[in-house]
C-alpha cells in the first residue's frame, strides 16, 4: 500500500473527522484529529493491514497535549490526537494493538495523559519515590540542578 | 502454592535496569510483572535543554553497545529536520560502522547466550572473536565502545586503503568462525536440549504484541527496517532479511548467527562499491532548526529504534523522544515468560528466555528468590542457569 492510498481511502472511510492530513515525504504520513476519532482512525489503519504501532509519542505542546501514535511498517503513519489540559484524557487502544500497554503507561506517568481503558494504568518507569501528580515531561515541571560537588 | 520471584533489578551493563516479578507454582511460572524504574535518567527531558551538537554526545550514551544505532538515528533524524544531507561516501561508512557494531552486538549477545545455558567455552571462544571486531570499530573511529564517529552532516573520519584491507582480512576470519559457530548451534545437542521449543512466541503473538528485531523474525515476521525503510545506502547494497519460523529461543540464536554472515557481506560490498568524495558537510556547531517535527527509524542490533524530534524554531529541541527496541520487546517477553496450555514456562529457562530478547542483561544480575514468609534467599543467574531441569 502507497502513501496516497492510505490517505485516500482514510478519507474515504473518515473523511469528516481528519482535521489535517499531510505527506511529508517518501513513506512518512501525518493525521491530525481530535481525540474522539483518535482510536476510530487507529483502528481503520488496522483494518486496512497497518497492524502495527511503533510507539506513543506524549507531547506537552503549551496549550494542550498531543498524542502521536505511530504505526506503520514500511510507511510510518503518525496519528494526532488533540488532548486539551484541563482534561487530559484519550481512549486507549490496548484492545486494538496489545502491545500498546507499556507505551501508553509511559505517556501516562510522563504527562498525565489518561488512558480510558488501559488495564494496567500503573508506575513502570519513575522511581518509587516520585510524588503524585508531578510529570516531569510537562513544560511546567523544571528538573533541578544540583551544584556541582567541590 | 504461588511464590512470588523477584528478578532484577541489578543490571550493570543495561542501561534501563529491569525489575521482573515472577509468579512460580513450583518449576512453573504463572505470571510476571515489570518495573522499569530503576535507571530512568530522564534523558528525553535533558535533551530538551541542549542544543542539537550538544544533545548527539548525550544520545550515545543511551547504551554502550546500541550506541552506534542511536548516533545514526540522531543524525539522520536532525538532518532530516533541518534540510540537510550527508555525502554519499559518508552514507557508506555510516553502514559499515552500523554493520561492524551489529556485528560485535551479535556476537556479544551469543556469547552471553552460550553463558546463559551453561556452554561456557562457547561463549570464551566467541568473546575471543568478537575483540577482532572491537579492534576494527576502534581502528576506524578511535573508540572501542562510545564510538562518536557520526556528526551532523556526515562522519567524523574518512577510511583509507591501509584500513579497508585490514577490515577485509579480520572480517575473512569473523566469517569462518562464524560458520563454525553457526554449526556447533545447528547441531549441538545441549544447545539444542536448552532452546528448541523454549520461550515460544507464535506469529500471531509476535504481531499483536507488536516485537521487532531478531525477536520478531525468529517468529516468522518478516520486518526489518532496513529493508522496509531504507535510511542509509540500504537500497544500494544488497542483503537479505533472515526470518526463521520455530518461534523459539534457538530461532533467536540463528537468526543472530545469519546476520552476522549477512552483515560481513554487507561491509565487504560497501568497501568494494565505496564512492569517493567528501565525507562531511560543515554545518555550523549551533544552528536553529526550522520548526517543524520528524521521525527516523534505525535497525539497531536489537530491532527497530524510533527516534521522534519536534522543533520550535529555536537552537534546542521542543520534544525528543526515544522508543527503544528492548521497552518493543518488554511485551513479547512477558508472553514469552508465562506457562501457557502445555507450553510450560520453567524457573530453570527464566534466564535464556529473558536473555533471547538481547536485553542487555549481565551475566552478575542478582537475583532475589523470597518465599512466602519473607525469607530471602539471594542467588545469582549463574546458579539459576544450573539449575538443570532434566
Amino acid at each position: 500500500m502507497r502513501e496516497e492510498e492510505i490517505v485516500e481511502e482514510l478519507k474515504k472511510k473518515l473523511g469528516g473527522v481528519l482535521k489535517e492530513v499531510k505527506i511529508q515525504r517518501a513513506r512518512r504520513v501525518t493525521i491530525v484529529v481530535d481525540r474522539e476519532h483518535y482510536k476510530e482512525v487507529l483502528k481503520a489503519l488496522k483494518d486496512m493491514g497497518v497492524d502495527f504501532l511503533e510507539a506513543i509519542t506524549g507531547v506537552d505542546a503549551g496549550d494542550h497535549f498531543e498524542v502521536i501514535a505511530h504505526v506503520g511498517r514500511d510507511i510510518s503513519v503518525a496519528v494526532k490526537a488533540l488532548v486539551p489540559k484541563d482534561d487530559p484524557r484519550v481512549d486507549s487502544v490496548v484492545d486494538i494493538f496489545r502491545g500498546a500497554e507499556l507505551y501508553e503507561r509511559e505517556a501516562w506517568e510522563m504527562l498525565g495523559i489518561i488512558f480510558e481503558g488501559n488495564p494496567r494504568l500503573r508506575r513502570a518507569f519513575l522511581p518509587e519515590d516520585w510524588p503524585e501528580g508531578v510529570y516531569p515531561l510537562r513544560k511546567d515541571y523544571r528538573p533541578e540542578h544540583p551544584k556541582p560537588l567541590r | 502454592m504461588a511464590f512470588y520471584l523477584p528478578v532484577g533489578p541489578q543490571h550493570p551493563i543495561h542501561p534501563e535496569a529491569i525489575l521482573l516479578k515472577f509468579k512460580v507454582e513450583g518449576e512453573q511460572v504463572v505470571d510476571v510483572d515489570i518495573d522499569a524504574s530503576y535507571v530512568h535518567r530522564g534523558i528525553e527531558k535533558a535533551l530538551e535543554y541542549k542544543t542539537y551538537t550538544q544533545g548527539l554526545y548525550l544520545i550515545e550514551r543511551i547504551c554502550g553497545i546500541c550506541n552506534v544505532a542511536h548516533s545514526t538515528c540522531y543524525v539522520i533524524n536532525i538532518e532530516e529536520l533541518i534540510g540537510k544531507e550527508a555525502p554519499p561516501r559518508a552514507q557508506y561508512l555510516r553502514l559499515i560502522l552500523e554493520e561492524l557494531a551489529r556485528i560485535h552486538s551479535h556476537l556479544l549477545w551469543l556469547g552471553l547466550a552460550a553463558h546463559l545455558i551453561g556452554f561456557e567455552s562457547l561463549f570464551m571462544l566467541i568473546f575471543r572473536d568478537r575483540e577482532l571486531v572491537m579492534d576494527l570499530i576502534e581502528a576506524m573511529t578511535g573508540n572501542r565502545v562510545v564510538t562518536a564517529y557520526n556528526v551532523i552532516g556526515g562522519v567524523r573520519r574518512d577510511l583509507d586503503d591501509a584500513l579497508a584491507h585490514k577490515i577485509r582480512e579480520a572480517l575473512e576470519r569473523v566469517r569462518e568462525r562464524t560458520r563454525y559457530y553457526r554449526k556447533v548451534l545447528m547441531e549441538d545437542p545441549t544447545v539444542r536440549a536448552r532452546t528448541v521449543d523454549v520461550g515460544y512466541l507464535s506469529t500471531s503473538e509476535a504481531r499483536e504484541l507488536l516485537a521487532v528485531g531478531p525477536v520478531a523474525r525468529a517468529s516468522n515476521v518478516k520486518y526489518d527496517v532496513r529493508a522496509d525503510d531504507p535510511y542509509i545506502a540500504h537500497d544500494e547494497v544488497p542483503f537479505n532479511v533472515v526470518v526463521y519460523d520455530t518461534c523459539d529461543v534457538w530461532g533467536r540464536v540463528m537468526v543472530r548467527v545469519d546476520e552476522v554472515l549477512e552483515a560481513i557481506d554487507m561491509i565487504l560490498y560497501a568497501l568494494d562499491h565505496m564512492p569517493s568524495g567528501d565525507f562531511r558537510i560543515k554545518v555550523p556547531p549551533i544552528f536553529r532548526a526550522p520548526p517543524g517535527e520528524n521521525v527516523a527509524r534505525v535497525e539497531a542490533p536489537r530491532g527497530e529504534l524510533l527516534h521522534y524530534v519536534r522543533s520550535d524554531g529555536s537552537d534546542k529541541p521542543y520534544r525528543y523522544k526515544v522508543r527503544t527496541p528492548t521497552l518493543a520487546n518488554l511485551m513479547a517477553t512477558m508472553q514469552m515468560l508465562k506457562s501457557r496450555g502445555d507450553r510450560v514456562v520453567y524457573v530453570a529457562d527464566i534466564p535464556i528466555i529473558f536473555g533471547s530478547i538481547d536485553p542487555c542483561i549481565c551475566c552478575t544480575a542478582r537475583v532475589l528468590i523470597v518465599d512466602e514468609r519473607g525469607r530471602v534467599i539471594e542467588t545469582t543467574t549463574d546458579e539459576l542457569a544450573r539449575m538443570k531441569r532434566w
